[in-house]
């Protein structure tokens, strides 16, 4: 009976279940189906002059990279951890911050000095951090965290092909040729080895879906370019917009992406500041509520698009009008939350902060607003996800920039490939957006698990 | 150890609701009460018989519709440090941890970097040594209302105001924190003001009893408890004298013996 009782000695780690396994064996299955219809079926697609072959190399590249995932899933065991690697990450971004130096020095103050400028901040951060998690527990738990050295390496990426498209090949020396293979090297090896249990634990978990999503995409390819049965100038193949990206990447991600990221932000950052500023007077004033709740009530619920028309004479440059309308829309929806969030704070929280010493002017900016903050990030989120929609009525303010222009601008050139390829870049960089944005919310209101959930 | 300051006294004082309908409720009517320093006070009664009301007169959350109530000679007017109180439902500030919301009220007074070690160290009377960076919604019920009273005691009120703090809790922790409360009192020699329902509760820790009755919401009796307490803890609960006092407590809030026996029927 005792012997029945006891507990079985857990098993040593045998990797992942065999259902998982098998799942993660499926994408790429998927991609060899998609490849195989692509290469054995002959192309019908008029408009491709030269015949682009694009898709082929796009899964080609996703062959690669999920016959590494599904090999780490499969022989999960076998994959050491890797925690050095995390330091390795941490030196690549001090090759990083030695780099930018160098070329800040070389190049002073050019068009693109800001991204040299935040890549040499956040890459010399995170060294000093390598540096110092020698001597410190705290210091090391955060410099064993790779998002620093991720964003300081996308930053440093993005600076090395502007920089090169902008200086050319003759402004780079041998030596920040060599720091650069380095550095990139180093990434890559450190990003592999960090990454690679989770992303291929994420793969076998989502495996079906990801096959789903490739045979859709296969199914699309031969829907398009194969047998031609949509119109092709609406539904053109994923060859020829994969041709778009290699064409103008340039122009779609260092002048449109980049101009409706930097507009997004002016907009966003000034709707957001007015928005908190008019909610916090108007849920806490009574005097303010009184002027202001009327004009939030009656100007707020007006469509952005609406505004076009009066933001076009009441500020001079098309740019400056175009953040007015961004920001009108995220004040509006910030401002309403914000005030609902500061009337709904408990009395008694008033009370008991009352009642230990505090003045009214505290209880507003150590009870109210921290306690409003939710109901605050909630405002924020909604506005952001309409500001997307205000972005793209914004630019056609003669800001001859920006995505939501791009993809206008296509349509009316007929040019559809254009119009997906805006689009897709489109998605991404709102997910991008509202995920960071997830993260802070997380990061700030870590209090709040399990007390408020929406 | 008494200290010198922490009288209250209520002149005559009336509170009177206004309902939405226009209707007008009496909550208190004229109670004169005098408090020592350094007393021990207990408000027993039914429920709905202005005790509470009581309280926040004191605190200085609202203010009397008549009659005067003085702290240490002076009118109060509005709230203060030197009043701690502490409700029923704990409150605690749910976006601080259990450190910050017990440094709190020294933040707010801008005392925090002298008094820094005063946070841990009422911490610690509390019994919540290890809990300093949990979050109110991970605490029980009663860790919340120990973090509640290490909130109020740590900015070492004149007066401290107690509405029924250990109501919710089970009778093994409120008798725990009966005890922590008769210590706090004993080492800090603050006034304190006590709501509460339970009669022995009262009996157990209070100097005197202020019996009231609803409708018109008045104090009935003071009742001195002059039973001798021990050193490290209250009065004996078993003390026939502890038992003759309830009974005679009980009648006055109109239980009849009948009603007594009930309470020994296990």
């Amino acid at each position: 009976m005792i012997e029945a009782a006891r507990v079985p000695a857990p098993a040593p780690h045998t990797g992942l279940p065999a259902r998982l396994k098998a799942q993660s064996l499926l994408p790429l299955a998927a991609i060899l189906v998609s490849f195989l219809a692509e290469v054995l079926l002959p192309n019908h697609e008029k408009l491709r002059n030269p015949d682009y072959t694009e898709f082929r190399y796009l899964l080609g590249i996703l062959a690669a990279i999920f016959a590494a995932l599904t090999a780490t899933a499969l022989w999960e065991e076998r994959v050491r951890s890797a925690s050095k690697s995390r330091l390795l990450l941490t030196v690549s971004s001090g090759a990083l911050a030695a780099l930018a130096a160098v070329r800040f020095g070389q190049i002073g103050l050019s068009k693109y000095a800001g991204f040299l400028y935040l890549s040499a901040v956040i890459g010399g951060l995170t060294f000093l951090l390598a540096a110092a998690s020698f001597f410190a527990g705290r210091a090391r738990e955060i410099a064993a965290r790779p998002g620093w050295a991720v964003v300081s390496q996308l930053l440093f990426l993005l600076f090395v092909i502007v920089d090169h498209q902008a200086l050319g090949a003759e402004g780079y020396a041998p030596v920040v040729y060599a720091l650069t293979v380095i550095d990139i090297l180093a990434l890559l090896v450190g990003l592999v080895l960090t990454l690679v249990k989770d992303l291929a634990r994420a793969l076998a978990k989502r495996g079906v879906f990801i096959a789903a999503l490739i045979l859709f995409v296969g199914v699309v390819n031969v829907v398009t370019a194969k047998f031609l049965l949509l119109p092709q100038i609406y539904f053109p193949s994923i060859s020829r917009i994969i041709h778009v990206y290699r064409e103008e990447f340039n122009f779609l991600f260092l002048d449109c992406l980049l101009s409706s990221f930097i507009l997004l932000c002016q907009g966003v950052g000034i709707g957001l500041a007015a928005g908190v500023a008019t909610g916090v007077l108007v849920g806490w004033s009574q005097r303010w509520n009184y002027w202001l709740n009327p004009f939030v009530r009656i100007l707020g619920p007006i469509p952005t698009s609406t505004w076009v028309p009066l933001a076009i004479v009441m500020f001079s440059r098309p740019r400056s009008a175009a953040v007015f309308v961004i920001a009108f829309g995220v004040w509006f929806q910030i401002s309403i939350l914000t005030a609902s969030g500061i009337q709904n704070v408990k009395k008694t929280y008033y009370e008991v902060s009352s009642t230990l010493g505090a003045t009214d002017t505290q209880n507003l900016f150590h009870i109210a607003i921290p306690d409003a903050l939710p109901s605050i990030f909630l405002g924020f989120f909604n506005a952001t996800c309409s500001s997307f929609a205000a972005l793209v009525v914004a630019e056609m303010l003669g800001v001859k920039n920006g995505l939501g222009w791009y993809i206008n601008w296509q349509k009316e050139m007929l040019s559809y490939p254009g119009v997906y390829a805006g689009l897709f870049i489109m998605a991404g960089f709102c997910y991008v957006f509202i995920t960071i944005q997830f993260k802070v919310r997380d990061r700030l209101l870590s209090w709040q698990k399990g007390v408020i959930k929406w | 150890m008494v200290s010198a300051t922490g009288a209250i006294i209520a002149d005559s004082v009336s509170k009177t609701f206004i309902q939405p309908d226009g209707g007008e409720v009496t909550a208190l009517s004229g109670m004169d009460i005098r408090i020592e320093p350094g007393e021990f006070v207990c408000l027993i009664g039914p429920s709905g018989c202005g005790k509470s009301t009581f309280l926040r007169l004191v605190a200085g959350l609202i203010q009397p519709s008549s009659g005067e109530l003085y702290l240490d000679g002076r009118r109060v007017t509005g709230t203060g440090a030197d009043r701690g109180l502490v409700s029923q439902d704990p409150t605690l500030f749910p976006w601080l941890n259990v450190y910050n919301n017990v440094a709190y009220g020294l933040k707010i007074r801008k005392v925090f970097n002298e008094r820094r070690a005063d946070v841990q160290a009422y911490i610690d009377l509390v019994g919540l040594t290890g809990f300093e960076r949990s979050y109110p919604h991970q605490l029980s019920g009663g860790m919340a209302q120990r973090v509640s009273l290490a909130r109020a005691l740590v900015n070492e009120p004149k007066i401290l105001l107690l509405d029924e703090p250990l109501g919710a809790l089970d009778a093994f922790t409120r008798m725990n924190m009966q005890d922590e409360i008769l210590r706090v009192w004993t080492e800090r020699g603050a006034t304190m003001l006590m709501v509460t329902h339970d009669v022995d509760e009262a009996i157990y820790l209070a100097d005197r009893v202020f019996v009231m009755t609803p409708r018109p919401a008045k104090i009935e009796r003071v009742i001195p408890i002059e039973i001798g307490r021990n050193p490290n803890h209250g009065r004996s609960r078993d003390d026939p004298d502890f038992l003759l006092m309830r009974a005679k407590i009980l009648q006055i809030l109109n239980f009849t013996g009948h009603k007594h026996a009930l309470e020994y029927n296990l």
